[in-house]
């Protein structure tokens, strides 16, 4: 169980070992460092997720606690950080750190020749140590400490080039629109800490033996409600849901491994861990269950029309991983935590493979980024292009790759829960399969538009694309693209023309994750006994907190197929649409703006709002606020000037100054006498 | 009172066999008074950190006599820090034996054995062994090295343990005395800088003055009981009702006082910015751990267990002091230029929040007191470690400017310096937080909450000069000129803040009638650019800056140091 130690210690020594030395060890030595850490944490993982299957003798409900250390012991507040192992943390732990490697490995190629290569991997260390307490830890608190470092890591990710301006201002939109749910997660904290007085998941959910709640039985409605829909905020904060999610299509201003790794596989799921570990709580609370469904669902659906009619290979991707995670949380709020967390680490599978792969065809066409100037590129690519594939198939719910069976079970739930869930579920994986359709024709298929569009330098196809405004590529033609992806450009300068594949380095973790995404469905199978998760699952989602779900057998067959014949069509549709030569300017431009939600924010919030906040910040804040400080410094500096007097240097001075402090002393002393 | 005493020295006498005195009752003569010393025992182990270091000075002594002349330059600070480490270890022995027994009084009752003053003995230690590792390559720079200066501190530190450790008046007053003379001493050490003689005189003076003073209230304490002893005391006021007390509080006001001025606490702290200055930087260090650490020691003493039962009397008097302290020191530490008077004030302020601790007169009080000046000599260390360093041969450069773009030229040094920066303001994670915490917190469970308050905003008010040093660290070394007499923005890339252009405060005496002359003038001093030239870092110093660095965190993230005082506090 020690191992449980390393898990967190190896990528943890890991960032001061690079921040300290990175740049004497310098590129590539950096990254391998890097990515060694990375797998012995994945390994010690493994270890001990072995010795917990191994402890299921101790009847202990699975639950070990490994104390780091006690802090400030003090008036009642009794905090102990401690790593947490159980089924839940260990399936996150699992996938975080073994997903978290193979990006690791990727990056290694990926970042080759950036300038500033030792403090990516320094990031991203740290991101995985974040990540690891985020899913480790004992405790509300803890877990905050982690969740906001994989904030932290996030920002110093998105904004790595920020020099680039558009990356910049990404990054500070990531973080402020976190901080939105970061006051969710706060205010729960407080409320937990009010009621239950502590921040311990074993105190505040229960374990099998001490009952459930910190002993009490029952949980008032309301207060259920209140703190679940404050984990909800932070949750949907960090994963990106309705209200808050427009800072993740904006984050792929990162390097592309950042994209997979904290933007699709890890980090955005860290809201689908705090709700699941929260079931507890949510159990109580039919309300905030209905809140967290349709909310996914609202973003599930709403997300998968933005997807359709973007033209940003990762900004395509993006939108879908909001999509997904919107079928996540659709799943929890239908009480279905299992397939929830199935979901998430199919999804983690694809979609770090896909945006790996896109890794790849960006690496391959000099950054180039517009779909609209690919195509073709099958022949180019032979390793990339069958991952892409499977990592397609999968995301489109196609049997048997691994993202249908757990949209299967999802859908299920949301079926048993309101048929309009499953309903908006269905539909949903319909567009799911015809955007992504889109896209595989759009970069494998059909006639090769990237010689023509290096070749002509004055081409301004993107500028006159109405949907080019709500993608990042920058109007204008592949000059300025160019000029701002400079830094990264250096990377691989001297090829030029023909499109090549990447290095073995980061084509291997694409063909892991390939067969990882065909076969990883194995985990949950929800036939012939094979539905493992579900078992090991079992002591953190007692039927007592998360009732299991019957459907009918022929139902289930019956919504099983219509989703996938409702994917096929999908499929269908968008490959004969997008295979063309010519290619069509079908995107509807309501969609491709994203529903003009930016756009209205920015009127509204540049308006009225912008200029109450000048109002604030030049008025308010410099007039009274400054000058109340500034007011108060030169009292306090002006009063020590004039009490720098009495320090004369004389002895005499001193002395006298001594003596006048005992005669006011003994003066009260006086007063006093007889008092007593 | 008198009677009783007599009478057990009688019975005392009686009892030892062949005496040689004719005792008439209430006639004991002088010869028998020594007689029957001869006859306590002594529980050496009671003492056993004060005579490693009392014999550990006069082996320095007797080893430097025999040695020819400046023979091995490392072997005296070497032999210290052995003799100190011997002494810490024998200290954590008798933590250990003082937790198998009970806590006892030994020695004729002039020794208190309790872990109160084991604490203090192996804080005391821990100070001598980093005065030690500190001492060595200031006094090789400067050309001072010899055993002087090393059995000086073995001397003090001996006389500062005897203090945590007196069981009365007298042995308090040995203590003092003892650590006194040798500090006098040290601060005079540098013989070539005019300013370490008029300092150390000035502080002989004054000390002696304070000395008159304490003693004075000593004997009126003993007048009042009749006994020079704290338990005793606390026993006779605890029976009886004075019918007037104008003696005893008296004698308490003087003891307060005299204990005061040790540890600097304002109005009795004028010497200290002088002293601060003058004492060569490592002494500076060494003597603002053991000097406060021991008066506090004699000052929880005198009034926790001698004036116990007139808790109401002395706990406003101290709320006076501490409130005075806490905001003189913090507020006159922002006007300094120069690096050791602002820490000198710096010191003065942090001594207010032990006040508080002892204000609240409550077990959380006091072992908060405690941790604050366990953690505080840690501290201390360290930062006059990084003075020492930064300003150069000959100390020439003590202004704030020697440290600027110190981030550039040597970041690990910075980044040390920054985190005791950091724990003396009082941030969270270091060993400085946990401290104000815990002092804070126990004066609000005795209802003392304007006192906490203060001391917030001191807090506040230090965390400005404090910051102030940290963004100096990472300012450009480049001086603007143009920038100059408004370098209140200079100094910390802040908007200018009116009244930083202010002259240096006069610290050495001027004109006639002053113990000595010397003025560099007090016209408004330019920040000048940072000293060229690398800052080596010898061995010794880089050993105790990882020390205090690593405990400064450790102290405040986790509990074992804490818990460590908690079981200190002996009153409660």
């Amino acid at each position: 169980m020690n191992a449980a130690y390393i898990v967190l210690a190896l990528p943890l020594a890991g960032a001061l070992l690079l921040v300290f030395g990175g740049k004497r060890l310098g590129d590539p030595l950096a990254g391998w460092l890097a990515t060694i850490l990375s797998f012995g944490s994945f390994a010690a993982v493994l270890v001990t997720w072995l010795t917990l299957l191994g402890d299921n003798a101790a009847g202990n409900g699975r639950l070990i606690e490994k104390n780091i250390f006690t802090w400030l012991p003090v008036a009642g507040l009794h905090v102990n950080f401690a790593l947490r192992i159980d089924p839940l943390s260990m399936t996150m732990a699992l996938f975080v750190t073994g997903v978290g490697s193979l990006i690791h490995l990727y990056s290694i190629g990926y970042m080759r020749g950036d300038r500033d290569y030792p403090r990516f991997f320094f990031l991203l260390n740290l991101f995985l140590a974040s990540m690891i307490v985020l899913v480790m830890a004992n405790s509300y608190l803890f877990s905050f400490v982690g969740w906001e470092g994989v904030g932290f890591c996030s920002y110093g990710l998105v904004g790595f080039w920020f020099d680039r301006e558009s990356a910049a201002v990404a990054a500070k939109k990531a973080f402020v629109t976190n901080r939105v749910g970061d006051f969710g997660f706060m205010v729960a904290l407080f409320l937990m800490f009010n009621h239950f007085g502590s921040f311990n998941y074993s105190t505040v959910l229960g374990t099998a033996s001490s009952g459930l709640l910190g002993g009490h039985a029952t949980l008032n409605g309301t207060f259920a409600t209140g703190l679940g829909l404050m984990i909800f905020l932070g949750a949907a904060g960090k994963s990106a849901q309705i209200p808050l999610y427009m800072w993740l299509p904006d984050a792929m201003e990162g390097p592309t491994p950042v994209s997979a790794l904290i933007h699709a596989a890890t980090m955005v799921t860290a809201g689908v861990y705090l709700v699941a570990r929260s079931a507890p709580i949510l159990h109580f609370s039919h309300s905030s269950q209905w809140v967290i469904a349709c909310i996914g669902a609202a973003t599930m659906f709403f997300a998968a029309t933005i997807a359709c009619a973007q033209n940003d290979i990762k900004r395509v991707l993006a939108y879908s991983t909001l999509s997904q995670l919107g079928y996540m949380f659709m799943a929890e709020g239908a009480g279905d935590y299992t397939s929830g967390l199935y979901h998430m680490i199919n999804h983690a599978f694809f979609k770090a493979l896909l945006f790996l792969g896109a890794g790849s065809v960006i690496h391959a066409l000099h950054d180039e980024q517009d779909m609209k100037k690919m195509g073709a590129l099958r022949k180019y690519l032979p390793i990339t292009f069958p991952t892409f594939i499977i990592g397609y198939l999968a995301l489109s719910g196609i049997p048997p790759f691994d993202g249908f069976w757990s949209k299967d079970d999802i859908l299920a739930s949301a079926y048993h829960m309101n048929f309009f869930l499953w309903l908006a579920g269905a539909v949903t994986a319909g567009l799911t399969a015809y955007y992504m359709s889109r896209q595989v024709a759009l970069v494998w298929f059909g006639k090769a538009r990237w010689s023509e569009a290096r070749g002509d330098s004055a081409h301004a196809a993107v500028g006159n694309d109405p949907a080019a405004e709500g993608s990042t590529v920058a109007p204008g033609g592949t000059g300025t693209e160019e000029a701002a992806h400079a830094p990264h450009e250096g990377a691989h300068g001297e090829h030029s023309g023909r499109p090549h594949e990447s290095p073995p380095v980061m084509t291997l973790p694409l063909i892991i994750l390939a067969v990882l995404s065909t076969i990883g469905w194995l985990i949950n199978a929800n036939f012939g006994g094979f539905n493992h998760l579900e078992k090991f699952l079992e002591p953190v989602f007692p039927t007592a907190i998360a009732p299991a779900i019957h459907v009918a057998t022929n139902t289930k067959w019956v919504l099983g197929i219509i989703t996938t014949a409702l994917a096929f069509i999908g499929l269908f549709a968008g490959l004969r649409t997008w295979r063309k030569v010519e290619v069509p300017a079908l995107e509807p431009a309501f969609l491709a703006h994203g529903w003009y939600i930016d756009e209205a924010l920015a009127a509204t919030v540049s308006g009225p709002i912008e200029s109450g906040a000048d109002a604030m910040a030049y008025e308010l804040d410099a007039r009274g606020v400054d000058g109340a400080v500034n007011g108060v410094a030169s009292l306090i500096t002006g009063t020590g000037r004039q009490l720098r007097r009495v320090q004369t240097g004389y002895v005499r001075n001193y002395a006298l100054g001594l003596a006048g402090g005992l005669a006011v002393i003994l003066a009260y002393v006086a007063a006093r006498v007889g008092g007593a | 009172m008198i009677g009783l005493l007599s009478h057990t020295l009688v019975g005392q006498t009686v009892q030892a066999p062949a005496t040689g005195c004719q005792v008439t009752p209430g006639k004991v003569t002088g010869l028998c008074q020594a007689f029957n010393s001869l006859h306590i025992p002594v529980e050496y182990r009671t003492i056993l950190p004060l005579l490693v270091l009392s014999i550990g000075a006069l082996v320095l002594l007797v080893i430097s006599a025999v040695l020819p002349k400046r023979s091995r330059p490392g072997l005296y600070p070497l032999l210290t820090v052995i003799i100190s480490g011997l002494a810490a270890g024998a200290s954590v022995f008798q933590w250990i034996d003082v937790g198998n027994h009970a806590a006892t009084k030994a020695i004729g009752n002039q020794i208190f054995y309790d872990r109160f003053s084991v604490l203090f003995m192996l804080l005391i230690s821990v100070a001598t062994l980093f005065g030690a590792l500190l001492s060595d390559s200031y006094l090789q720079r400067e050309g001072l090295d010899g055993v002087e200066a090393y059995v000086l501190m073995l001397l003090a530190s001996t006389g500062a343990m005897l203090m945590a450790a007196s069981a009365g008046t007298i042995m308090l007053f040995l203590g003092l005395e003892i650590m006194s003379i040798a500090l006098y001493v040290m601060t005079a050490y540098h013989r070539r800088r005019a300013a370490s003689g008029e300092g150390g005189l000035k502080y002989f003076i004054l000390g002696s003055f304070s000395s008159a003073i304490f003693l004075y209230g000593a004997a009126l304490a003993y007048g009042a009981t009749g006994t020079t002893q704290f338990d005793e005391m606390s026993v006779f006021l605890a029976r009886t009702t004075l019918p007037n007390d104008g003696i005893l509080l008296g004698g308490m006001a003087l003891l307060i006082v005299g204990l005061g001025f040790k540890v600097a606490a304002v109005p009795f702290h004028f010497w200290s910015p002088d002293v601060y200055e003058a004492a060569p930087t490592p002494f500076t260090g060494y003597m603002a751990a053991v000097a406060k650490a021991a008066g506090f020691a004699g000052l929880f003493r005198v009034l926790l267990e001698g004036f116990h039962s007139q808790e109401a009397n002395w706990r406003p008097a101290i709320w006076l002091i501490a409130v005075l302290t806490l905001l003189v020191g913090s507020v006159l530490a922002i006007a300094q230029r120069d690096l050791k008077r602002m820490m000198a004030y710096s010191s003065i302020s942090q001594a207010g929040y032990v006040l508080i601790g002892l204000q609240s007169a409550s077990s959380q009080g006091t072992a908060g007191a405690l941790f604050y000046l366990l953690t505080y000599t840690f501290i201390i260390a360290g930062t006059f470690a990084v003075i020492g360093l930064v300003q150069g041969e000959g100390e020439a450069r003590n202004d704030l400017g020697a440290i600027r773009g110190l981030g550039r030229r040597r970041p690990g040094l910075a980044l040390v310096m920054l985190l005791f920066l950091l724990a003396q303001a009082g941030v969270p994670f270091t060993s400085g937080f946990l401290a104000k915490f815990y002092v804070i917190a126990a004066a609000v469970n005795r209802g003392q909450y304007a006192l906490a308050i203060i001391g917030m905003l001191a807090a506040a008010i230090a965390a400005f000069f404090y910051l102030r040093v940290g963004l100096l660290m990472y300012s450009s070394p480049e001086v603007d000129e143009t920038k100059e007499p408004t370098d209140g923005a200079a100094l910390a890339g802040l908007r200018p803040i009116p009244g930083f252009d202010t002259p240096r405060e006069p610290a050495l005496s001027q004109g006639p009638g002053a113990v000595a002359a010397s003025s560099d003038g007090d016209g408004a001093v330019a920040l000048l650019a940072p000293p060229e030239g690398r800052v080596e870092i010898p061995f010794t110093v880089g050993i105790t800056l990882a020390v205090c660095a690593a405990f400064t965190i450790f102290a405040g993230v986790s509990s074992p140091v804490l818990d460590f005082a908690k079981h200190a506090t002996t009153y409660f």
